[in-house]
């Protein structure tokens, strides 16, 4: 799977960094001082690294555990998230990860003890409100699942601090550690949704959606609380016809029982990381169509978002009930 | 365009016959060219690569080139006449580092490379020692995109066979024996050049819209945009017709851009 394997000189004696080097016998394995002088080095093309990243175990030093964007919620005021990992197995053209970093290397930080240690900490500073702790932020929290042991090393410690909600957030069906686990009431498997034609065009690597309802349908059974993010929204010509159906597909196997929650999410990037995107696929409709920047950011013209917005709203609440549901926050749905 | 570099004639003689390539006269460096490549002899030494792959490359117009070290080297263990490509250059005298990437697997093995400035006799780690190609890759990444650098070092020494003992007549014939790795080297970094010269190709209509009226940096870049896009989302329609030449200002045109834009029927997919 890999040709090459970077690690940090400082944990390459790590177990973690071991077993995961045992592995990849094939890979050849490249000590570097700081993940840094590959990952964020000036001159790299995202698009053409991603025909065959690289794998870089790295030691995070700090910042660890940080505020969640506004909007990252689903129930409470105090959101977080930490990056065991940098970029993704999958490839989906909308992904904000294309132009934030500039390397499509997949970074894994092996220390996962201090991402407990420092997310406990954060808990103990809460006394009465329930944090939570969003995992998918910048990777896909399952999809390299073989290779990182991330649920089997972060689902007993988040059994232990009951008092905080974890989240996986997925398009993988890399469910095998939670199937063989009891199910934790605090830790959201969130599966982000696209319609199925747009999924195959443009979630690269991806597993199907028909292929992620069979995975929420064995969690269920087990317990897992689910989570459903439709995200982001796509526009395009047929949208109400796709998520008409789309809904339709993903209730006919959601138990509304399990489900901790459903969100909407707006295609919106920073100025910057759209820039890049676009530089990088220049030739892509989903980068093409209907985007507008205000104060820095570029989302769909006003009227398509909230079209959009407002359809799939309305169309979920036939299935959910209000208070499972948390549609994207007004202050994202800008008005340009 | 792909452009080679080696320090020496000798290096640089088989892959002259093997691409049929044509010398220019009239330069500072020895220079050939033919079959949308380019080959420059640097001479020996980090000095006088840096300043082959700057020399050529004020020479080359804007589209992104890819380049390619191809050279002898020592190396602590490995074979005589073996190719390596370098995963790892550092340079000895001021410790820098670089690291190739590798968008396709490597076509030969891959091994770290100490760029000396003394040819090496003690092969003291178990790496290859050249003396350009930190030089090849510290410059040349300043005017390309990293994928597009890359190191091969044909082994022309080790401790069995030192440095102090080679012939310099055997070089050409180093070089030759590994044309099969070289040319795949060659081809995978001509595509990714072509790959990015495509997606940084001028939009159509470009220069004759942005000849028509006055356009800052910022609308060109605006511009640019907006015909990516037209080109991207209404491929057949025409840009420049009857209600964009009505317009006087700039502004305008960037305004009628962004509204037919918007106007474009969008679907994703064939079926949903
Ligand atoms: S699965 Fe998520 S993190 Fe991975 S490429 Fe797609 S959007 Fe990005």
């Amino acid at each position: 799977m890999f040709d090459f394997i970077y690690a940090e000189e400082e944990i390459i004696e790590h177990t973690r960094t071991q077993s995961i080097i045992e592995r990849y016998p094939a890979a050849q394995l490249v000590p570097c001082a700081r993940y840094g002088e590959i990952f964020n080095r000036a001159a790299q093309n995202f698009r053409l690294q991603k025909k065959r990243p690289a794998l870089i175990l790295a030691h995070k030093a700090g910042n660890r555990v940080l505020p969640a964007p506004a909007g990252y919620g689903i129930g409470s005021e105090d959101n977080y998230y930490f990056s065991h990992m940098l970029n993704c197995l999958y490839d989906c053209r909308y992904c904000f990860l294309q132009g934030m970093y500039r390397s499509a290397h997949m970074v894994l930080f092996v220390n996962y003890e201090d991402f407990q240690q420092d997310i406990s900490d954060t808990i103990k500073s809460f006394n009465t409100t329930t944090p939570y702790f969003f995992s998918g932020y910048d990777c896909d929290s399952l999809a390299m699942e073989g290779i990182t042991n991330f649920t089997a090393e972060f689902l007993p410690f988040f059994a232990e601090h009951q008092q905080a909600y974890f989240e996986l957030r997925t398009k993988s069906i890399r469910t095998k550690s939670l199937l063989t686990t009891q199910s934790l009431s605090n830790c959201v498997v969130a599966f982000s949704m696209t319609p199925p034609a747009l999924a195959s065009e443009f979630e690269a690597g991806a597993p199907p959606v028909s292929r992620r309802l069979e995975a929420i349908a064995a969690l269920q059974q087990r317990g897992w609380p689910i989570g459903l993010r439709f995200d982001p929204l796509i526009y395009d010509r047929d949208y109400q016809t796709r998520y008409r159906d789309l809904f339709a597909q993903v209730f006919s196997t959601v138990e509304i029982k399990n489900l901790h929650s459903v969100s909407l999410g707006q295609f919106r990037l920073p100025r910057e990381v759209y820039k890049t995107m676009h530089k990088l696929y220049p030739d892509e409709k989903l980068l093409a169509y209907g985007l507008q920047e205000k104060d820095g950011m570029v989302s769909y013209h006003s009227d398509l978002a909230r079209q959009l917005h407002d359809f799939c709203a309305t169309e979920l609440l036939k299935y959910i009930p209000d208070e499972k549901f948390f549609p994207c926050p007004s202050t994202t749905l800008i008005k340009v | 365009m792909l452009c080679l570099v080696t320090a020496l004639q000798a290096e640089a003689r088989p892959l002259i016959a093997h691409y049929k390539l044509q010398a220019i006269q009239g330069h500072a460096f020895r220079l050939y060219t033919g079959n949308g490549l380019r080959l420059i002899v640097s001479g020996i030494g980090k000095v006088a690569a840096a300043g082959a792959v700057a020399y050529q490359c004020a020479l080359l117009d804007n589209s992104p080139a890819a380049w390619l070290n191809v050279g002898i080297a020592g190396h602590a263990n490995k074979e005589v006449g073996s190719a390596l490509l370098a995963h790892k250059i550092t340079d000895t005298t001021n410790d820098k580092t670089f690291y190739p990437i590798f968008t396709a697997a490597p076509a030969c093995p891959t091994s770290p490379l100490y760029t000396v400035d003394q040819a090496e006799s003690a092969y003291a780690t178990d790496c290859a020692y050249d003396m350009e190609a930190s030089a090849v890759f510290e410059t040349a990444q300043r005017f390309t995109s990293g994928e597009l650098v890359h190191c091969l070092k044909i082994i022309s020494d080790n401790p069995q066979n030192p440095i102090g003992n080679f012939d310099l007549k055997k070089v050409a014939g180093l070089v030759e024996s590994q044309l099969e790795c070289i040319g795949q080297v060659a081809a995978t970094l001509q595509d990714l050049s072509q790959q990015l010269a495509e997606l940084q190709a001028t939009p159509t209509s470009y220069n004759d819209i942005s000849g028509r009226w006055h356009f800052t940096v910022t609308q060109q870049h605006q511009l640019r945009g907006l015909l990516q896009r037209w080109q991207t989302l209404m491929p057949t329609r025409d840009i420049v017709d009857e209600d964009l030449l009505n317009f006087k200002k700039s502004k305008e045109v960037l305004h009628h851009l962004e509204q037919q834009l918007l106007q474009a029927d969008l679907t994703l997919t064939e079926a949903p």
